[in-house]
């Protein structure tokens, strides 16, 4: 074992322009549901912390806006409303956490779609290799030991990348969510 | 001996009774009869109605490029299975033999020099010669098997190098590594597709010269597919392709 650990080690280590992009990929996977969830209870703790309603007035116009702060993902809490709106149906944060999701998910998707293909594209890659190995005599599950291993490493790298991701978005959060609502 | 060898060989290739040919310990190392290879339904085919090579003999395979001299070593190997007839090893069918049986009779019986070398870009020299026995336990690296591995290696000259990368190698010293590989486990039969292609005629002999002492040493036979006519004359026997059998390139 502690020489198929050597060789993945090698192997993993020689091709850092290969290795990199799958580790980011991984990272990116494991911390977004994270981040979001951050997010969100950032944002939620902000409006909990605020008076329940927040008169401002809507840049230009001279019309008051109020904001009504509730838990998010409630069905009746969360909406933003002009005072002029009457009538109108009111942006329902439920359905923003929705359109969040559902965003989250195809990003998820297009990732994992794109962590498959360069899967393949490297073991395509190492097909030569591999022949080479079969060639040689090695068995087929020293062989398939050997990828695992090497998809074992780069997973264990981008769960650290995507630990240190998380720690620098929780010290950040507040700050990050200020930023976003002024956008 | 002989036959305490091939019983042991066996043993490590857990081959049953049944496997072993009626007269398996005459001096036939290598025994092919009434070959018919073809790849795919239309591809190049290959026919050898006999060819054996004896015990610890070297012989050279010589022939036009797409005669088929790769195929025959791959037969030889078990690497591919011919469509009818049979190849011989020691005794042991090896065309007969399943994948994994013929995996191990590979790794642990012969010594293969690739036409492409495939060295591995990620392991210094090293660990290309020893990579794929760690892998597949066939060796265990000690200091016996790296001590063996640098004495290759100075013999070829390549000695103070085994820290550094094929990619910063010339395709002969690549050779050279590709030949270290192939004799580091102590093979009893070496195949060598052009393993002298790219070297200077003074790299060739030495080569050859290590190459046929390891062989001597484990009284190894030696099959060697060459194009350098100067050095025929250093093997015990020469077959022409031409004279082996017959081959049709469909898609020439």
């Amino acid at each position: 074992m502690l020489d198929s650990l050597y060789i993945a080690w090698r192997s993993v280590s020689f091709n850092k322009a290969k290795t990199a992009p799958l580790v980011v990929c991984v990272a990116l996977i494991l911390a977004l549901p994270a981040f979001l969830h951050l997010l969100s209870q950032e944002l939620e703790r902000q409006a909990l912390s605020h008076p329940v309603s927040v008169p401002a007035t809507a840049t230009g116009g001279a019309t008051p806006v109020v904001v009504e702060a509730a838990p998010s993902g409630s069905e009746s809490g969360g909406s933003t409303r002009s005072s002029g709106d009457a009538g109108r149906p009111a942006v329902n944060a439920g359905g923003v956490n929705r359109l969040i999701g559902s965003l989250f998910f195809i990003v998820v998707a297009v990732v994992v779609l794109l962590l498959g293909l360069a899967l393949r594209v490297s073991l395509l890659l190492r097909a030569k290799e591999m022949f080479a190995l079969y060639k040689l005599g090695c068995p087929r599950a020293m062989m398939a030991r050997q990828v695992v291993l090497e998809v074992l490493m780069v997973a264990l790298a981008g769960g650290a990348l995507c630990s240190v991701l998380l720690l620098v978005a929780h010290y950040y959060a507040g700050g990050l969510v200020d930023v976003l609502i002024g956008l | 001996m002989s036959r305490t060898v091939t019983v042991e060989r066996r043993r490590r290739l857990r081959l049953d009774d049944a496997s072993v040919e009626p007269g398996a310990f005459d001096r036939t190392f290598i025994r092919i009869a009434d070959l018919e290879f073809r790849y795919g339904e239309d591809g190049f085919r290959l026919s050898v109605p006999g060819f054996t090579v004896d015990r610890a003999e070297k012989v050279a395979v010589i022939g036009p490029s797409g005669s088929g001299k790769t195929t025959l070593l791959n037969l030889i190997a078990g690497i591919v299975t011919p469509l009818t007839g049979s190849v011989s090893v020691d005794g042991v069918e090896i065309s007969g033999l399943d994948d994994e049986a013929r995996r191990r009779f590979r790794l642990t019986e012969v010594g293969i020099v690739f036409q492409d070398l495939g060295l591995l870009d990620y392991l210094n020299l090293f660990d290309n010669i020893v990579h794929a026995y760690r892998l597949a336990r066939a060796l265990k690296v000690d200091k016996g098997v790296r001590a063996r591995a640098e004495a290759l290696a100075q013999g070829m000259d390549i000695g103070d190098q085994l820290e550094r990368f094929p990619h910063e190698l010339s395709h002969g010293e690549r050779q050279q590594v590709a030949v270290c590989r192939a004799l580091v486990h102590r093979p009893r039969l070496v195949l060598a597709d052009q393993a002298t292609g790219c070297l200077h005629p003074t790299e060739k002999d030495r080569m050859l010269s290590l190459l046929f002492r390891s062989a001597e040493v484990y009284e190894a036979t030696v099959v060697a597919v060459i194009h350098d006519h100067d050095l025929l004359s250093r093997f015990d026997r020469v077959v022409e392709m031409q004279d082996l059998g017959a081959w049709e390139n469909t898609r020439a």
